[in-house]
């Protein structure tokens, strides 16, 4: 709005510059009557002169105040999310006493029962699930915070890794960039960009049942990977909400998870200053796309 | 009777139901058992009872768990102690390792993880003195590893590790002939144990061997144990 504005001025600027030009060419010798003799050219520069000057203050007024509500908004943000953090430090700190005691005496219960018992069990994977909880959201909290340990990543290597680790080959279809030339080393966080490999791969394994796409090529300076599955996908409205910390999609309330994965696949590709994008159809299928920067990452 | 009936326990923990539950899970493994609540109660008990192994929680009220270890390790007691920390972040286990304890346990845990723990921490030799894990530099042989420079050298050469690298070595050397679980070098040197980090710990493995000059099948210095985790087998000093 602000720049619209400053437009504006400049461009009342000249025109009032040129229209006293063109008065000065067609009238060079008229002179206005006010009481006093004008010249009608200085009349329409300095009317003109006067209102950009107002337009022009007050755009810089209005850019002053853009940047104030920026920079604020900027610190509540940081404010809201370093709240958020220490938050789930203490919520994960307080938790983790209670979890202790209830596991040690389920084993104290399991001993004195002399072997299995369903009950128990039951409780136990209960407890299980919470702490995998809060295990998960301390380690997103940290994934803000944690150093970056860059290094040179083979993304063929760390793709065949993740294929591995998924222990389901026979449902994906590698499909990496050898031609015309072969995809370079990325400079990332090995670990971290494994662990984001993993959970869309993963995810995609999870919401389908038949085979799943991985693919990765390097193009105009990016590097590109491509999870794609043809699963139940994801509800259209539910695309922008699906990265958000322990969201879960409406229509994979049977399959279990903790709402944490995307969130935290999103976390690591932004700090490899990347993006992740989403596109699904219901019914139809997902394609998770990486984007990550070479020559940014290079140059940080 | 069994060798275990003649090992004491002591079980430091100011919250009462997992003083209690840990105190009845060692009992039925058959240790003798004392219970404090507080750091203070724990130094007390500790001259008493001359525990064979003491179970630490970190933040207790009056003293806490780490002032207790510097406490004992100040008066040169070298009695074996398991930390248990709250905090996931790296920084905490390190610096409880620091302070002079022998292991640490991420609450929450099970007990029978406590248990292998402490049996583990029997079987290591005795050694009189300081424990390696405190000295500022190792030596193994013609290895030799500086702690807080991360610098390491063979036959007097000096060698590059990564971060990581550097980090799985001073944790393997630092527990000389004990089984290091991948899970525990993972939670130890990257500060958690996401499931996915199994085979990193595998690939900085295998780039120490690599700049060591060492082999799976014929180890000098770190052993693989099928199905566990691997193992320094080299006899470690404080240089």
């Amino acid at each position: 709005m602000s720049r619209q504005l400053g437009w504006f001025g400049v461009g009342v600027l000249v025109i009032g510059v040129v229209l006293s030009f063109v008065i000065r060419l067609i009238l060079p010798a008229t002179l206005l009557e006010f009481g006093f003799h004008i010249d009608p050219a200085i009349l329409v520069l300095v009317i003109t002169l006067l209102l950009s000057f107002i337009i022009l203050s007050t755009t810089v007024i209005l850019r002053w105040k853009d940047r104030k509500i920026d920079v604020a908004l900027d610190e509540q943000i940081h404010a809201h999310e370093e709240e958020q953090r220490r938050f789930i430090h203490r919520l994960d700190h307080e938790l983790k006493n209670p979890l202790t005691a209830i596991q040690v005496q389920l084993d104290n219960l399991q001993e004195g029962e002399g072997g299995e018992n369903a009950a128990i069990e039951d409780v136990r994977a209960q407890a299980n699930r919470l702490n995998l909880l809060t295990r998960g959201l301390r380690r997103l909290a940290d994934l803000e915070t944690r150093t970056l340990e860059v290094e040179p990543v083979e993304l063929e290597e760390l793709l065949d890794e993740v294929v591995e680790l998924l222990q389901a080959p026979d449902r994906i279809e590698l499909d990496i960039q050898r031609l015309p030339w072969s995809i370079p080393p990325i400079e990332g966080d090995r670990e971290l960009l494994l662990m984001a490999f993993r959970n869309l791969v993963d995810n995609a394994l999870k919401y389908s049942s038949g085979s799943i796409q991985l693919r990765a090529r390097h193009t105009s300076g990016d590097l590109i990977v491509e999870v794609i599955d043809t699963g139940r996908g994801i509800p259209t409205e539910e695309l922008p909400l699906v990265t958000e910390e322990l969201y879960r999609g409406s229509n994979v309330h049977e399959v279990q998870g903790s709402g944490l994965g995307l969130s935290m696949v999103e976390r690591i590709i932004s700090r490899h200053l990347g993006r992740l994008e989403l596109r699904s159809r219901s019914g139809k299928g997902t394609i998770a796309t990486v984007q990550l920067p070479y020559e940014q990452m290079e140059n940080r | 009777m069994d060798e275990q009936d003649e090992v004491t326990i002591l079980v430091v923990d100011d919250e009462d139901a997992i003083r209690s539950g840990l105190a009845a899970a060692l009992r039925r493994a058959r240790f003798q058992v004392v219970e404090a609540s507080n750091g203070l109660k724990a130094l007390e008990l500790v001259e008493k009872h001359r525990p064979d192994v003491i179970v630490l929680d970190i933040l207790m009220p009056e003293m806490d768990g780490r002032e207790v270890c510097r406490r004992l390790r100040q008066s040169e007691d070298w009695t074996p102690v398991i930390m248990l920390t709250q905090i996931d972040a790296t920084g905490e286990k390190i610096s409880s390792l620091e302070e002079g304890a022998d292991d640490y346990l991420n609450k929450p845990f099970d007990s029978y993880e406590l248990i292998a723990r402490i049996k583990a921490l029997l079987r290591r030799q005795v050694v009189a003195g300081r424990p390696v894990q405190l000295a500022a530099s190792l030596v193994s042989g013609r290895l030799r590893l500086e702690r807080e420079t991360h610098r390491i050298w063979l036959d007097g050469d000096e060698l590059t590790l990564t971060t990581k690298a550097f980090g799985v070595l001073a944790h393997l050397m630092s527990r000389p002939n004990m089984v290091v679980s991948r899970e525990q070098l993972l939670d130890h040197v990257w500060g958690w144990d996401d499931p996915s980090g199994m085979r990193t710990v595998d690939v900085r493995i295998a780039e120490i061997r690599r700049k060591l000059g060492d082999t799976a099948s014929e180890p000098e210095f770190i052993e693989t144990i099928a199905g566990e985790g691997y193992r320094f087998i080299g006899d470690v000093k404080a240089g």
